[in-house]
């Protein structure tokens, strides 16, 4: 029976080592993040930009996870006077200077980034979405293609201010929909 | 100097919109405009965006109506007041003589109550101060059911081609909607984020023989700061039918650097005389610092494309200067060479701009 006993551990631990070591993490680079709102009445297009994301996936059972943070300061929309309003007034990045997602399941059917080739379209995905002090789940569509030595990711998602506990932007009669959509881009070196 | 007199004519302008902003990502005209079509009475949003991005210097204080010495917030809540005063020196020389004139343009007031689901708006005012018109003189009632729709009738200029204030632009004087532009007007207008489209149904004013017409445009805007738009013009009159299909395009291509084009075949018939026409225009402009812009000028019109001495070229090199809210300058020297005619056929005109709105 021991025996027995003992096969089961290493089998287990055997099985665990195996897929620990197909587990890979690696850091984002060369991350980008656009957000589009609709301001109203007029069906004004608010089209805001920055650099970033920042920070680690990795692969474990098939399936992408990790945490991407954003300084919110870095974005801008084109127009001084909004970006302002936006990030002291709405915001208030002095309070709550980081965006972080938290990306649970990206499902990409490999063990490791550099097993990944080809392309991955219209995939879900949820994750967990911290703003503004809030943390709220969220879900949203990704695309992964493999170029070269390097994995590119893009995902889509939408969430609303209100559940943020953002307060609906609003100056010289337009005011901002609640419902605001983003787009992240990044890549992860395969190796 | 009947050329001079045919530019002061048609240089008379009462709309008042600035499409080049699309290079900071205004895709319609309702952010700054009571008017779906741009234009006119100013919104808060626009007033606020004329200090932001238009003006060299100037506060959001100081764009509010009298530069805001009333309580902006306050009075902007149940009504959008404005009103403008325009005057141009222009002048023209050729190798056998030199002219120029001062001209009191325009000089109205305007008013606009809006709410989340209508709007009232009127323009009384006086485009030449030496005589008494109606020209300048708009008003409209408007009815949004949607934030996207709006349905609106009235007196004022129909939708075509791109509502720029230089009327003396071939694209504006040549068909017809330069000077007299303004029209009894039924418009309905889907305003999208990426489409805009409006169908109307204008006629003609105070003339013997009013053209009657069905105007289509639509427009389509991409990558933030680009737009494109096909038009069509159906017109008819006792005295002739008219067919005009146009294309415009804005193009920001950076926030310092944007290009604005149109170009339009017009097919005019008069009783069993069908003449041919077509117009061009294209501005080329640099932001040299904020509120100045350098402008690249170029026009082209051809009368009857079956008669060469028909066409007239224009170009030159322009500028519009914003130095503060409620303020504009603007000018242009252009050489224009007219085949018809037989003497000064080829000519340089040169016109200033001093613009003041309330």
């Amino acid at each position: 029976m021991k025996t027995v006993q003992s096969f089961a551990v290493i089998a287990l631990l055997t099985l665990g080592l195996r897929s620990f070591a197909q587990d890979q993490e690696a850091s984002v680079q060369n991350g980008h993040v656009e957000f589009t709102a609709v301001g109203k009445p007029a069906m004004l297009k608010i089209h805001g930009k920055s650099l970033g994301p920042t920070g680690k996936i990795s692969v474990s059972k098939g399936r992408i996870s990790g945490v991407l943070k954003l300084e919110l300061k870095g974005i801008a929309t084109g127009i001084d006077l909004r970006d302002e309003h936006m990030k002291k007034k709405y915001l208030q990045v002095d309070l709550f200077p980081v965006a972080e997602l938290l990306i649970k399941d990206m499902d990409v059917n490999v063990g490791k980034f550099s097993d990944f080739s080809g392309t991955l379209k219209d995939q879900n995905f949820t994750g967990d979405l911290t703003l503004h002090g809030v943390r709220k789940s969220i879900h949203g569509v990704y695309e992964v293609q493999s170029e070269g030595s390097l994995l590119k990711i893009h995902a889509t998602y939408q969430f609303k201010l209100s559940d943020f506990n953002i307060e609906i932007p609003s100056y010289a009669g337009i005011k901002v929909a609640d419902s605001v959509t983003v787009e992240t881009s990044f890549e992860v070196p395969k190796k | 100097m009947r050329p001079l007199v045919f530019f002061l004519m048609t240089y008379a302008c009462q709309a008042w919109a600035f499409p080049e902003l699309i290079r900071f990502q205004y895709n319609n005209c309702t952010a700054c405009h009571v008017a779906p079509s741009g234009g006119g009475t100013l919104t808060s949003y626009g007033r606020s965006l004329s200090s932001e991005v238009l003006s060299t210097w100037g506060s959001e204080k100081e764009a509010g109506f009298l530069h805001g010495i009333l309580d902006r917030e306050a009075l902007e809540k149940w009504i959008l007041p404005g009103g403008d005063i325009r005057a141009v020196q222009v002048h023209r020389e050729d190798e056998n003589s030199k002219s120029g004139r001062f001209i009191k343009m325009q000089a109205d007031v305007s008013a606009a109550v809006v709410d989340d689901r209508w709007a009232v708006a009127a323009t009384v005012g006086d485009l030449d101060v030496d005589t008494w018109n109606s020209y300048s003189t708009s008003y409209y009632g408007m009815l949004k059911p949607y934030d996207e729709l709006s349905i609106r009738a009235g007196r004022f200029t129909p939708q075509y081609g791109l509502y720029i204030r230089d009327h003396i632009a071939f694209i504006r004087s040549f068909l017809g909607f330069g000077l007299d532009a303004n029209r009894d007007v039924e418009e309905v207008q889907w305003t999208g984020l990426v489409w805009t489209t409006s169908l109307s149904y204008s006629k003609q004013f105070n003339i013997v023989y009013p053209e009657s017409a069905y105007s289509f445009q639509s427009q389509y805007f991409f990558a933030d700061s680009y737009k494109i738009a096909l038009n069509y013009w159906k017109g008819r009159s006792e005295l002739m039918e008219r067919d005009v299909l146009g294309f415009w395009s804005l193009f920001g291509f950076t926030q310092k650097v944007f290009w604005l084009n149109e170009v339009d075949w017009q097919n005019k018939k008069v009783g069993d005389l069908i003449t041919r026409s077509f117009v061009t225009y294209q501005k080329l402009g640099y932001t040299l610092v904020k509120g100045l812009d350098l402008l690249l000028l170029g026009e082209f019109q051809k009368g009857d494309l079956s008669d060469a001495s028909t066409e007239i070229n224009r170009y030159g090199l322009g500028f519009q200067f914003y130095p503060r809210p409620h303020f504009e300058l603007s000018g242009a020297w252009t050489k224009q060479k007219t085949l018809a005619l037989t003497t000064g056929r080829e000519a340089d005109y040169a016109w200033l701009l001093l613009h003041y709105y309330l």
